[in-house]
């Protein structure tokens, strides 16, 4: 913008105009162009703040217009990958409203403890459970997928997940009877604390829905699984199935420690690893979890 | 005696309950040299259990030392590692050192500890060199520099959940062994340290005689102080990097020792290091039981600092109330500008309210919307503004009273210890009833504050309410409210982000009618400062010339804490617990010259609501969509000015 002026009279007059000039400029670099609309095309106008709802739409082949910690999502859940149109809205405990407004979303998607307070201002604001309690979460996460699937006219992908996941099963059913033991699920927390999966969360379930005893019999949180030191896992399990990913301090321990080596599961050369998946996941997740696992105990005896 | 000898059969029964087997030495032996061979048992008890053992009477050993090193280098019964800011300093760094390293530190983790607890004793030494280190001065701004690294380490945590969470473990001083890799490291250098310090102990007993006649005698102070303080921030950064951070034994120790009637240095620095391994010893012995029939881990660190607080209470209770220094100060001469940089103060905070409701930074672009118009177009915006600009009203006005109340310009709400127990009444609610609506927490919040006020309040009638043992009170309380936050942060559930959102002073989902609530909260309060500035001003020349003056201290004193303890209480269930308005805001205030009581509870309840909703703003927009807490983007942003202000004043 060239703007034409006469000269000015004076430095001190040359001096005000800079600063206005200044001002305006500022002023125009500020205010953005309004759209109504921060909608990519494509997107459906849903925004999912916890990551087992967007990871099932994804699933089902919806693309969310927005999802909570995308960055996040991207390194520590990675599949199914996110679409590029999707876009972040924030942290998961406190979604900016004003992106959240600018998509314009027909729901938001959010489970019950992660409500974040004054999110039904910006949007319709649709509540989830991810599984009531003493229920198990596989069921939880297969439910949710049929209400998304029904809600977004996706039949044909769902059958798919659920055609996929009893074949997952039943592999590892198979895998299972030839183990002949409980195993321990199980992931590095640091160099000495591990989490153990038990009864109540989605790995747990995927292993009594496959008939596979879980090692783990102490308590559980709500959450299902329980923070301990390794020394814990003592019982004559036939496998240890470690999630990946595990920390280089953790590796250090592995190899250096009596304690570990020791441990009955450990001294019969039971240690597996299974790549990344989410252990506080959708439908999507059991999949993964089911496969990777039965692929695990079926090579390497 | 007694005591002492039941403690002591306590401990080893617990031991006993806690081996996992009975082994004669020809066993464990083997175990050490033949590994392949031995059983599991033997092995863990070899490899575990031992090792466990041996950690914990080292680490508190050396904790031990370092508090008793400190106490007699600051001259300052309560001062210990934990309190001046060393154990923040290296766990901030080695957080730090994890994200630039993700694939762990290894090695670096010990010179990192060092190097982050090194900083933090030089930045609290620094806040209290001005008053030349007088001790209840060095204890709070160790305070302050603990609250503001571990406001940068609760931003770390927010923003890199899952990169850091794995330090959520450690850093609530888990003990757990399963090599000789830890004690092997401890060993040595407690040798070392303790070899120093052998040297050190006549020097060191001279410095009871004071600067004078240490001088006099031919000691150079200076380097004298440096090194001992450069030992004890070296075992402290050992012992955290090792195993985390452990509450309390350093302070605990030392007075145990001195308690136990150990006279001249050598015998308590000995008497303190055989105490700390002892106390730590006790501790993680009677942590395993409670920590097998829980999901959660409960780390040993953290349960030393629920143990610490109410020692440290009953250690002040038995103390005897210090004299306040007799300085006698006149009121200060009104400032004649005052009521013009009063105005100044109101526009500057209107005008920032105004900002913070008009522009805000959207997926497009950042936007200028006419402040009528957000009204409809943005709801959620003025409520939060309304009840940031509160917050920060409230906890500037508690800040003045505690600070004029007390002497001391380092005394602020958070040091009161409400905030923390406020905080330990939401997580209590919470943990028991994880489906807890909003008004219940708040609730819970309430009546968490009120019991702290009212143990306060016990607390200090005895000495008339007094401000070092109100002070040092509400740093004990403090203590036992991180203990348990760090118990909770440790625990493993999935809500920790949440906790410490809300740890963090959130003013996220903030409702019209809270705001409300709480600009009628500072309508009311606000006259009544007002009402007692006369107090204020009296109180601040010292105790026995105000009672001189015709005041009746003590119940003033009472009605300036239980006014303070509102307005405290009031504003955490708004902004939480965390933030640097009510230390930062007199100041500032004090800094414009407004120096009488009246001007400089209006000027600070000014620049309080100003650096509040400033914050408030920053946090929403700066790093969007990602949005910071804006009691924590307080603290980061006025922490370091605030420190930078008080080296220069």
């Amino acid at each position: 913008m060239r703007a034409r002026f006469p000269p000015p009279a004076s430095p001190g007059a040359a001096c005000r105009r800079a600063v206005l000039y200044a001002g305006l400029a500022t002023a125009l670099v500020l205010l953005g162009p309004a759209h109504a609309d921060g909608r990519a095309g494509g997107a459906e106008p849903v925004v999912a703040i916890d990551w087992p709802f967007a990871e099932t739409l994804i699933a089902l082949g919806v693309t969310p217009a927005g999802v909570a910690d995308a960055a996040a999502y991207r390194e520590w859940v990675v599949e199914p990958p996110l679409p590029p149109e999707t876009v972040d809205v924030g942290r998961r405990g406190a979604p900016h409203l004003a992106t959240l407004q600018a998509l314009a979303p027909e729901v938001v998607l959010v489970s019950p403890f992660r409500r974040a307070p004054g999110l039904e201002r910006v949007a319709p604001v649709r509540e989830l459970p991810l599984h009531a309690p003493g229920e198990s979460a596989l069921y939880g996460a297969t439910e949710l997928a049929r209400e998304l699937a029904a809600r977004y006219g996706r039949e044909t992908e769902l059958q798919g997940l659920l055609a996929r996941l009893e074949h997952a099963l039943q592999r590892l059913q198979v895998a299972a009877e030839a183990l002949g033991g409980p195993i321990y699920v199980a992931q590095f927390m640091d160099a000495g604390h591990l989490r153990v999966f038990g009864d109540g969360g989605l790995y747990g379930a995927v292993l009594a829905r496959a008939g596979i005893a879980n090692a783990w019999q102490g308590p559980t949180s709500y959450w299902g699984f329980a923070l301990v030191a390794l020394a814990r896992l003592d019982a004559e399990a036939a496998r240890l199935v470690l999630v990946e990913p595990v920390p280089a301090d953790a590796e250090a321990v592995m190899r250096a420690s009596r304690v570990w080596s020791s441990l009955p599961v450990v001294a019969a050369g039971g240690v597996r690893r299974l790549p990344p998946t989410w252990s506080f996941g959708g439908v999507y997740a059991a999949i993964r979890f089911a496969e990777q696992l039965g692929a695990a105990l079926a090579s390497g005896g | 005696m007694l005591a002492g000898a039941t403690l002591l059969a306590a401990g080893l029964l617990l031991s006993a309950h806690n081996l996992p087997a009975t082994a004669g030495l020809q066993a464990l032996l083997s175990a050490w040299l033949a590994p392949a061979g031995a059983t599991r048992e033997i092995v863990a008890l070899a490899h575990g259990w031992l090792p466990r053992l041996a950690v914990a009477l080292l680490a508190g050993a050396a904790l031990g030392a370092a508090g008793a090193v400190l106490q007699q280098v600051l001259r300052n019964p309560v001062a210990s590692p934990m309190t001046l800011g060393v154990a923040s300093g290296a766990q901030l760094a080695l957080s730090i050192g994890t994200l630039l390293v993700p694939a762990g530190l290894g090695a670096l983790a010990e010179p990192v500890a060092l190097a982050g607890g090194g900083l933090a004793l030089g930045a609290t030494v620094a806040l209290a060199w001005r008053r030349d280190l007088a001790p209840l001065t060095v204890v709070l701004a160790g305070l302050v520099v603990s609250l503001y690294l571990g406001a940068v380490n609760a931003a770390l945590l927010l923003f890199f959940e899952y990169d850091l969470q794995g330090l959520l473990v450690w850093g609530g001083g888990a003990l757990a062994q399963h090599h000789w890799g830890d004690a092997a490291f401890l060993a040595p250098r407690l040798l070392a340290a303790a070899g120093g310090l052998a040297l050190l102990v006549r020097p060191l007993t001279l410095l009871t005689l004071g600067d004078e006649s240490g001088r006099a005698l031919g000691l150079s102070l200076r380097r004298l102080r440096l090194l001992c303080l450069g030992l004890a921030v070296y075992l402290t950064a050992a012992v955290v990097s090792a195993v985390g951070v452990i509450g309390f034994v350093g302070l605990a120790a030392p007075a145990l020792a001195r308690l136990l009637g150990a006279r001249t240095f050598g015998q308590r620095l000995l008497a303190a290091t055989l105490l700390g391994a002892a106390l730590l010893w006790l501790a993680d012995q009677a942590v395993q039981p409670l920590d097998a029939w829980l999901p959660g881990l409960l780390p040993t660190g953290a349960f030393t600092a629920l143990l610490g607080a109410p020692l440290l209470l009953w250690l002040l209770h038995r103390q005897r109330p210090a004299p306040s220094p007799r300085d006698a100060l006149a009121p200060p001469a009104p400032t004649p500008a005052a009521a013009r940089r009063l105005a100044l103060i109101a526009a500057v905070a209107l005008a920032l309210m105004v900002l913070a409701l008009a522009l805000a930074r959207t997926p497009i672009g950042w936007q200028w919307s006419l402040p009528w118009r957000v009204v409809e177009a943005a709801p959620w915006r003025l409520p939060r503004v309304l009840g940031a600009a509160c917050a920060g009203l409230l906890l500037a006005l508690a800040g003045v009273i505690l600070q004029r109340m007390t002497r001391n310009p380092m005394a602020s709400p958070e040091v009161l210890g409400i905030s923390g127990g406020a905080l330990c009444g939401v997580v209590a609610l919470a943990l028991l009833a994880p489906a807890a609506s909003l008004p219940a927490l708040l609730g819970a919040g309430t009546a968490g504050g009120l019991g702290t006020v009212l143990l306060l309040m016990a607390f200090g009638r005895r000495s008339g309410f007094a401000p070092e043992p109100l002070l040092l009170a509400g740093i004990a309380l403090k203590a036992l409210f991180d203990g348990v936050l760090g118990i909770v942060l440790a625990s493993g559930t999935p809500l920790w982000t949440r906790v410490l959102d809300w740890v963090s002073g959130s003013t996220y989902g903030l409702q019209m009618d809270t705001a409300l609530a709480a600009l009628g909260a500072a309508a009311l309060l606000l006259p009544a400062c007002l009402a007692v500035q006369r107090w204020l001003e009296l109180l601040a020349l010292g105790g026995e010339h105000a009672a001189a003056r015709g005041l009746a201290v003590r119940r003033g004193r009472l009605a300036l804490l239980a006014l303070a303890a509102a307005l405290t209480a009031a504003a955490t269930l708004l902004v939480g617990p965390l933030s640097f308005v009510g230390l930062m805001a007199p100041h500032l205030a004090r800094l414009l010259g407004l120096l009488r009581a009246r001007d400089q509870l209006l000027g600070a309840a000014g620049i309080g609501s100003a650096l509040m909703v400033l914050a408030d703003w920053l946090g929403r927009n700066a790093l969007a969509p990602y949005e910071l807490p804006a009691g924590l983007t307080a603290s980061l942003v006025g922490g370091l000015y605030f420190m930078w202000l008080l080296r220069r004043a």
